[in-house]
């Protein structure tokens, strides 16, 4: 086993090992945490099965097996971004429809006859 | 000379320089006023007075377009049969709302759209001059508008329109959102001739030309969801 296929590996294995226990916390949607993990562990399985790898790059009409690994983990990046951008967008349309219940349930009448400096 | 209810919306974001005077000139042409004050830090809401005013209060700020969509909500419960929306900044004369309420009295416009160009922009920049110049091809190409001015938030909607436009655009870009819903949803509109005076104060607060790119932005990514 190479040096990079040592420190890869155990990077994966904490993070396997972290998503483990917030799905045990239930901070995790079983659909999530089974993606997640599904992803992982394919990553470990090519780092020590390199040509399983290459074949699969080949097979799609890549040359290397690199290069396959960089175009899904930039698919994977925009996906996720993607994401996170329309659950940030529903957190504020969420956010502002209770500020304007709060503002339209609450009205004050300002007559000039409450003046205070 | 009329027995309908004409309502004023203002947003209000720290405009503790301007909103008094922007109130005690708008008084006389409508028969309430709803100030939504947009989680201001100044004393802006100290400083809403009036018989016709109710203040509404955001807990935060939301943006422009969100205080626009609050008082909307707050008028129709109220039941107005006519909503003007006006700036707080004192870039409006308050006596071109009995123009701009005319079309929908006589029943020719779902909304009537104040427009500077047809009208008058006092003391206004070049570099502003250019940004709204390009804004009206923005929204020709985008909503197939042919407008002469499409970023002045001096408006009026009668009833239907007020319930038919729903501004999620919590930002500036309600003002492109606004036309497109009136595209979208068949709503009629004319322009009529307004008079915007920029003055220091105005333009220092809305002035920035970064602003459009901000539009743009908030327009395109919306479009993705």
């Amino acid at each position: 086993m190479s040096i990079s296929q040592l420190l890869l590996s155990t990077i994966i294995i904490f993070i396997i090992y972290k998503t483990a226990v917030s799905f045990r916390h239930g901070n995790l949607s079983r659909n999530f945490t089974s993606i997640w993990l599904l992803l992982w562990i394919s990553v470990l399985f090519f780092i020590f099965e390199q040509n399983t790898l290459i074949r699969a790059a080949h097979f799609l009409g890549i040359s290397r097996g690199v290069d396959l690994v960089i175009y899904l983990a930039v698919i994977l990046t925009f996906y996720l971004i993607y994401k996170i951008f329309f659950t940030l967008n529903q957190i504020n349309q969420k956010v502002t429809e209770i500020i304007r219940e709060m503002a339209v349930k609450n009205p004050k009448k300002v007559d000039t006859k409450h003046k205070k400096a | 000379m009329n027995s309908l209810r004409i309502f004023a919306v203002i947003a209000a974001f720290n405009e503790e320089k301007t909103i008094a005077a922007v109130l005690s000139d708008l008084e006389k042409y409508v028969d309430e006023i709803i100030v939504v004050d947009d989680g201001s830090s100044d004393k802006t809401s100290t400083l809403v007075k009036g018989a016709k005013v109710t203040l509404l209060r955001h807990l935060s700020n939301l943006g422009q377009g969100a205080a626009l969509q609050t008082g909307f909500e707050y008028a129709k419960k109220q039941r107005a049969n006519i909503v003007i929306t006006y700036d707080a900044d004192g870039q409006f004369k308050a006596s071109d709302i009995s123009k701009l309420v005319k079309p929908i009295l006589q029943k020719k416009a779902d909304i009537v759209l104040g427009s500077r160009f047809l009208g008058h922009a006092v003391n206004i920049s070049l570099t502003r001059l250019i940004t709204l110049k390009l804004g009206i091809i923005f929204t020709f190409i985008f909503s197939g508008l042919k407008l002469t001015d499409t970023y002045n938030g001096l408006r009026a909607f009668n009833n239907k329109a007020l319930h038919k436009i729903n501004i999620t655009q919590n930002r500036l870009a309600h003002a492109s959102e606004i036309l497109d819903q009136i595209k979208a949803k068949k709503l009629k509109y004319i322009e009529i001739p307004v008079t915007v005076i920029y003055t220091d104060y105005s333009k220092q607060k809305g002035e920035k030309n970064l602003n459009a790119l901000k539009v743009f932005v908030d327009l395109v990514t919306r479009k993705l969801y």
